[in-house]
């Protein structure tokens, strides 16, 4: 009897797969299934999850847009980050705020820290802190977010394809009620109270099952709609934990990874596509980060986006130089703009913070006392099991 | 009292008392320049029509209108007790230099909701007023645009503006109070319409977007009221950052529903008419001071 090996295809040994004829578009599992021009997407989640739409838009893809600056009011664009996704949730790292932000745009929801106030009087959203455009009164600002929160709602509705990307797995969280910022408070705006501001690293299980009850909400609003889950290869700009951040990278990776494959283990609704490895693995010989080693080169992100499109794309793409040779893509200028912009997260490091508004940066206080270890093979099963039921 | 020479002023020598003089009477006087643009058309005909019909009212006070056109300066100059002269320099900087004015009064602009937001494109859109400004009503199925977008663009339209600055920084030294006026509220749409289709600018956006002026679809009036309520309101900031005065429309001139009462229309679709500027001009010659005979 032969062992196993013997019969495993190609793409199953590192020295034929790996080492030598990567080819990214072979890396993915066979999809459960594949988009043709009829369908149309939505995406979210952190920083490299804006690449999607513009992509997307220049293949000729359907993406929605359901919340976007009035034509006679180009002022009302807001930074592009905001503007880079289906509506101005802006950049989403973790699972638990997009469960919250679903949970809000189906009214299951409302966070007690509804809003902070800057010194002009004008209101912040704490879940978009980065919102250039501060409402000027809390009719306004309600008003407004009650516009946000249902262009939301109308996004899921309006896509059968949602591509979201993990981002993070640190956070920082109101002690009110658990509602998780983009951003630590006092970083991006707003002002930093350790009594009422807490940090937490998301465990695998609770990024699970956390990814679990954001498929369930997104299926409440639209049952047909299918999830691409990616996680995003740009490590972190700073870590609350106090370890190193190469190591605190590693381990929310590591998470973030883990819970993708449990997620959309046996759904046939969902799948994983392996950006992470495409960007980071050793194939690239140290060449797809910037010089930073922490933004991924452009030609390395279309070498991600083709391979998204050899798997999952049942028409012609060409890679973007040859789209843009052969037309003359606007929006994809505008999206570009995108990798120009920082994000939230990159405002926790001082030495990167381009914009700070609130000249009182509080300090970050130090690290939370650690969690107990327990095994992941023992979560994974409470996690499944939870699913199961 | 004669119209001062400004030529006179920095001569040495011989002329050194007369210059003294020439002083110590422009001290005394109350020399208004107004500065505009189309806005300003009000007030010159307004003020033309008062030096006619009220001719004490002005009383001692010189008082220049001056409204940049196009290609060139629009300049009428009243001395005491409203008797006109002639003045022609080529530049607002220049008319403020020669005059030497001890109040100088800026209808700025004031057609930028006009130009931006009288005809409608695109979906139905709001805003909701601060509450200091007025009810927080908003249409609900309506695009609600963040009034700090307004007031962006409001603002992008001064900050930017080189001719304003050099009016400001022109004004500056010559210590001179400044009065900044507020654009005239807005027509209501029946009047906006009936008027577009004279208005060439207005014809020409209409043929871009493939209508004509009975077709066109306005911004409602309640919206139209409601930006320029914005609109005044950060003129009114922009004087407080220039350590200067704001004058509200005058009294009396809206109607009902906020919208520019039918009595104060203008011939086309976006200014006020002379008896507009003639109450506006009759406000800001108390604010200078100029007593009511």
């Amino acid at each position: 009897m032969q062992d196993p090996y013997k019969s495993g295809a190609d793409r199953t040994f590192w020295s034929r797969a790996v080492a030598r004829d990567f080819d990214p578009g072979a890396v993915s599992d066979p999809p459960p299934f594949t988009f043709g021009r009829q369908d149309s997407f939505m995406s979210a989640g952190s920083c490299f999850a804006s690449n999607v739409r513009r992509y997307l838009e220049l293949w000729g893809c359907t993406y929605t847009v359901a919340e976007s600056p009035h034509p006679q009011w180009p002022e009302s664009r807001e930074t592009l980050y905001y503007e880079a996704f289906s509506a101005r949730y802006g950049n989403i790292y973790t699972a638990r705020q997009m469960v919250q932000l679903l949970q809000r745009a189906t009214g299951a929801f409302s966070p007690a820290e509804e809003y902070w106030v800057d010194p002009e009087g004008h209101f912040i959203d704490p879940f978009r802190p980065g919102l250039a455009l501060r409402a000027q009164s809390l009719t306004e600002f309600r008003a407004l977010t009650t516009q946000h929160l249902a262009a939301v709602r109308r996004a899921v509705e309006d896509s059968s394809v949602l591509v979201f990307t993990l981002g993070l797995t640190e956070a920082w969280y109101s002690a009110d009620d658990g509602a998780v910022f983009p951003a630590c408070p006092g970083t991006v705006s707003g002002s930093f109270d350790p009594d009422r501001h807490r940090f937490v690293n998301f465990t695998v299980d609770e990024i699970t099952y956390d990814v679990g009850r954001m498929v369930s909400i997104l299926r409440s609003i639209n049952p047909t709609i299918r999830i691409v889950l990616t996680v995003s290869p740009v490590p972190l700009v700073a870590t609350a934990t106090g370890r190193h951040v190469l190591v605190a990278t590693a381990h929310s990776k590591a998470m973030l990874r883990v819970a993708a494959d449990t997620a959309v283990h046996d759904d046939p609704g969902m799948a994983y596509f392996p950006a992470y490895e495409i960007v980071t693995g050793p194939q690239n010989l140290g060449t797809a980060f910037e010089a930073d080693l922490r933004s991924v080169r452009e030609e390395t992100i279309d070498k991600v986006m083709q391979a998204f499109a050899t798997t999952y794309l049942g028409f012609p793409t060409g890679t973007k130089a040859e789209v843009q040779a052969r037309s003359d893509v606007t929006t994809e200028d505008m999206i570009s703009q995108a990798f120009a912009d920082e994000c939230e997260e990159m405002m926790a490091d001082d030495q990167l913070r381009p914009i700070v508004r609130d000249p009182i940066v509080d300090p970050i206080p130090g690290p939370p006392a650690p969690v107990p270890a327990s095994g992941i093979l023992q979560r994974l099963d409470a996690v499944r099991r939870r699913f199961d039921r | 009292m004669r119209p001062t020479d400004p030529t006179d002023l920095g001569r040495k020598g011989p002329k050194e008392i007369h210059v003294l003089t020439t002083l110590i009477e422009r001290q005394m006087e109350t020399r208004i320049v107004v500065i505009g643009q189309s806005n300003a058309r009000a007030l010159l005909d307004g003020y033309e029509c008062m030096v006619r019909d009220r001719p004490e009212r002005p009383g001692a006070a010189e008082v220049t209108v001056v409204m940049k056109r196009p290609k060139d300066l629009a300049i009428n100059s009243w001395g005491p007790d409203g008797h006109q002269r002639r003045i022609e320099p080529h530049t607002m900087s220049e008319v403020l230099t020669q005059i030497g004015p001890t109040h100088v009064v800026l209808m700025w602009g004031g057609n930028q909701m006009n130009l931006r937001a009288m005809l409608a494109t695109g979906p139905p859109f709001d805003v909701i007023l601060p509450p200091a400004l007025g009810e927080a009503d908003y249409a609900p199925d309506s695009v609600l645009v963040p009034c700090a977008a307004v007031v962006a663009y409001v603002r992008n339209r001064f900050d930017g503006n080189a001719e304003l600055g050099d009016v400001l920084a022109t004004t500056g030294p010559l210590n001179a109070k400044c009065l900044f006026l507020a654009p005239p509220p807005p027509l209501p749409g029946t009047a906006v319409r009936e008027r577009l289709r004279d208005e060439a600018h207005f014809i020409r956006v209409m043929k871009e977007l493939g209508v004509d002026a009975a077709t066109v679809k306005l911004v409602p009036d309640a919206v139209r009221q409601k930006l320029w309520v914005l609109l005044i309101s950060t003129y009114q900031a922009l004087a407080a950052e220039q350590d200067s005065a704001f004058l509200p429309p005058p009294a009396g001139t809206t109607d009902a529903h906020g919208m520019l009462d039918e009595r104060f229309w203008g011939v086309d679709a976006t200014h006020a008419s002379a008896e507009y500027g003639m109450r506006y001009m009759d406000e800001v010659l108390s604010w200078a001071g100029v007593p009511t005979p």
